[in-house]
């Protein structure tokens, strides 16, 4: 009877084709439902994530990594150290967790987030609205770039410049595990109230029951372990992983932005002499763990305004103070440095070329009018620009007790004079702090110079060097004070060079435009005078945001360093002359492969101060020269030997991701698994049962039934 | 090669190739020499050739723990140490981890 029940279900060929279209008709409402599985389950966040990158140098791994697929966890939320022990504990028994953190209590539990081996990932939240407290953070250690310092052989002497609860500096931590920075107000809503109060806070101090609310936060860095390591392997692996090339890490590189005024030229005999340049110096590079939020406004980008501000004064009476300066025989030399805050990468490079007489470039033999070789002997003076702009108005002079208690104190005091500033300390053990005056010390110990900045023993900036070192200045204040540091280094600096200080002003409105144009505006090309700067610069997006970092794409223009390529349009417009009968951007570029002189740069761009649309072509002696650590040009150099930068920077995997869902209870594993495998025995059993009455249901005769319209 | 098929005595001299061939550093001869004869040898009842082999059978068997006490040995140690030797446990690498030391 089975049998016959079966036989009378039996397809043939019309009715086979008649199911089939019902079943498609049922199912196909469901089908065109067509939204993914995964997004059903993930709600991804990525609107303004940015993640925590490796860096490694000679020694060591820094920053953060996850595991391929990304680190998954439950979402705890941080505010004090009772959530930590809470995490200790585990009461939960959640396993492995992802803390959210606001940026405020970053610095406070850094190590601990750090060291805990049940917290696999870091969300830290940055609401913009609200200040980030008088506490501060800093990425750097106390003591920056201790390594390369001149004081390093010194351990008796304390340094602790820097104001940061963590002393080896939270970007120099081996996190391995992913950090992730969220501003957007939305997304940081949707962690703390819907995923973490909902689902996760625990109720009157007991842990809440699954469903919990995790996240996989991936972020792969492909280098590892250190420097040396990493560039090996891409040399030896390369070839044997498939791809001609193997690309696992980049060394820092970009470029230095000097200016000589005047110009050398050797045809003419106006040569350097002995002490006859006076070096004015500001750093123009900031960093961050986080990619993409080094905005370094007072740790790098307050001494680049007042440099460009002395350099606009200057450049106002460029002719007077040329034939002064000529006639005294002595040069001023601008030099606005690159990567100076990973270990001083470009005054390093700087010094090591001066000391192979290849700066600012080598000598040609083919060139007719060619610049001398600055070497270290040449320099007379070094004036540096540190952070200007913290509130409190008053800045003070650092010099190196020993330089100072020397034979050189009286060419510091005269200069020191004219600025008006006083010593921070005086004494014979007065220390420099992180500075690139140190660089030119550790060459040669007798240059006389100092360091201008707006603190005394501890950094007034509570931001050097992090991702929130944003937003945290008084603008009336700041623009006041970069002011007066800008009217005194122009004071020593004409009176040290051309031996007069009358007829030389500083424009205060430009400063303030040039605040108002990095600090105060959200991007780079928002106000007039960069919105002029940038307009012949390839590749717009990139250099609109606020990035000091010196990054690793030096040696390709377009996507090098964008503060390095508006401070050198910006120098050349102060300093560099119109050129009357270059009439297009071809012949000025022209006018630059000829390469008759290498004393002047040329440059086709708007006048920075007129509103007109009138481009021309500028000669100057505004200038790149290579930033790029002397570790990664002399051979067999040795990576550990702490005497130049080693820094690069790891490739990462291209899929980065925030993802959130709801984790359910550990007992639906075995459910589910418990359910497939009585599905399956289900299915073989129905499978056996078809196999041996498969005679019913297949036609011993084929072709009787066929063409049969009756059944 | 079935070995039910083959002569006793085309039998020993199959095992003695094997071991001889084994000490130009082939292990892996020795392993087959043991696997393939240890029946021969030991369980089957006594027969003119079997000393013989036993002997072959007996040598392969010490010489493949000589190399496999060697090559766990080795395995142990550059699995343990080829992080901290650095260069030259890159050199001694044909693949490496991307993103762990």
């Amino acid at each position: 009877m089975l049998s016959n029940a079966f036989a009378s279900v039996m397809m043939t060929h019309s009715n086979f084709r008649t199911y089939l279209i019902a079943i498609c008709v049922v199912f196909v409402p469901v089908l065109i439902d067509g939204q993914r599985v995964a997004d059903q389950i993930y709600m991804k966040l990525d609107s303004s994530t940015s993640q925590c990158f490796r860096l490694l140098n000679g020694t060591h791994q820094v920053g953060c990594q996850s595991k391929e697929n990304g680190n998954t966890g439950i979402i705890y939320l941080v505010e004090s150290s009772a959530e930590l022990d809470a995490i200790n504990q585990d009461s939960g028994n959640y396993g492995e967790y992802i803390v959210a953190i606001d940026a405020r209590h970053f610095d406070e539990f850094a190590s601990a987030l750090q060291r805990m081996p049940s917290i696999v990932g870091v969300l830290l939240m940055q609401r913009n609205s609200e200040p980030l407290g008088s506490s501060g953070i800093s990425e750097d250690a106390a003591c920056p770039n201790e390594r390369t310092s001149m004081y390093s052989e010194d351990a008796a002497h304390k340094c602790d410049w820097n104001p940061t609860q963590t002393a080896a500096g939270v970007r120099f931590l081996d996190w391995t595990k992913p950090i992730f920075l969220i501003d957007n107000a939305t997304e940081i809503d949707i962690i703390v109230k819907s995923c973490w109060e909902t689902f996760n806070k625990p109720i009157d101090g007991m842990a809440r029951a699954f469903p919990v609310c995790a996240a996989t936060l991936t972020q792969f860095m492909t280098a590892a372990k250190d420097a040396p390591t990493c560039l090996r392997r891409q040399e030896m692996f390369a070839g044997l992983s498939g791809d001609t090339t193997l690309h696992l890490c980049d060394p820092l590189i970009d470029e230095n932005i000097i200016a000589f005024l005047p110009p050398t030229n050797k045809t003419a005999k106006q040569m350097f002499e002995h002490e006859s340049v006076f070096v004015l110096t500001a750093r123009m590079d900031s960093f961050s763990m986080f990619s993409d939020r080094t905005p370094g406004e007072e740790s790098a980008i307050s001494g680049v305004i007042t440099l460009l501000a002395v350099a606009n004064a200057i450049g106002q009476k460029r002719e007077q103070f040329s034939s002064a300066a000529r006639q005294r025989k002595h040069y001023l030399l601008f030099a606005l440095l690159h990567g100076e805050s990973l270990d001083y990468i470009g005054s390093s490079r700087m010094l090591y070329d001066m000391n192979q007489t290849k700066f600012p470039v080598e000598a040609s033999s083919s060139v007719k009018d060619q610049v001398d070789q600055l070497t270290i002997d040449h320099i007379g003076f070094v004036l540096e620009l540190n952070q200007i702009g913290s509130s409190g108005g008053e800045h003070f002079a650092h010099v190196d007790g020993t330089v100072y208690s020397g034979i050189k104190r009286e060419k510091i005091d005269t200069v020191l004079k004219d600025t008006g500033f006083s010593l921070a300390d005086d004494s014979n053990t007065s220390r420099l702090p992180p500075a690139s005056y140190q660089q030119f010390l550790k060459h040669s110990h007798s240059i006389p110079g100092f360091v201008i900045g707006d603190f005394k023993t501890k950094f007034n900036n509570k931001y050097y060097n992090s991702f929130a070192d944003s937003d945290n200045l008084n603008a009336a204040a700041a623009i006041d004070a970069i002011t007066k540091v800008a009217e005194s280094s122009l004071k020593a600096v004409t009176n040290w060079v051309a031996n007069e200080s009358t007829g030389y002003t500083i424009d205060r409105d430009y400063i303030k435009d040039l605040y108002d144009c990095f600090i105060t505006k959200k991007f780079w090309d928002e106000c007039e005078i960069l919105k002029r700067a940038t307009t012949y610069l390839e590749n717009k997006a990139i250099v609109r945001q606020k990035t000091t970092y010196i990054g690793t794409q030096g040696s390709m223009e377009a996507r090098s360093s964008p503060i390095k390529r508006i401070v050198n349009v910006l120098m050349v417009g102060s300093l560099g002359e119109k050129l009357p009968n270059v009439d297009t951007k071809e012949q000025c570029g022209h006018l630059s492969g000829l390469k008759k002189n290498n004393m002047y740069s040329y440059f086709w761009q708007l006048d920075l101060l007129q509103s007109d649309n009138a481009s021309y072509c500028y000669q100057s002696t505004v200038m790149q020269t290579p930033a790029q650590s002397p570790a990664f040009l002399i051979e067999d150099y040795d990576m550990t030997s702490g005497k130049y930068s080693t820094w690069v920077e790891s490739v990462w995997a291209p899929s980065v991701g925030l993802k959130l869902f709801l984790r359910p209870p550990p007992r639906y594993s075995l459910w589910i698994f418990l359910t497939a495998m009585v599905v399956l025995l289900v299915s073989m059993a129905i499978c056996l049962l078809l196999h041996r009455i498969s005679p019913l249901l297949i036609d011993a005769h084929p072709g009787a039934d066929i063409g049969d319209p009756s059944l | 090669m079935d070995l039910k098929k083959v002569s006793d005595d085309e039998k020993l001299f199959l095992c003695k190739r094997y071991f001889y061939w084994g000490l130009a550093l082939l292990p892996f001869l020795w392993l087959v020499n043991v696997v393939w004869f240890f029946k021969q040898a030991f369980i089957r009842p006594p027969f003119p050739q079997q000393n013989l082999i036993k002997n072959y059978v007996i040598y392969s068997g010490i010489g493949l723990g000589l190399w496999t006490v060697l090559f766990v040995t080795w395995q142990v140690v550059f699995q343990t140490n080829r992080v901290a030797w650095g260069a030259s446990g890159d050199y001694l690498s044909f693949v490496f981890p991307k993103g762990y030391a």
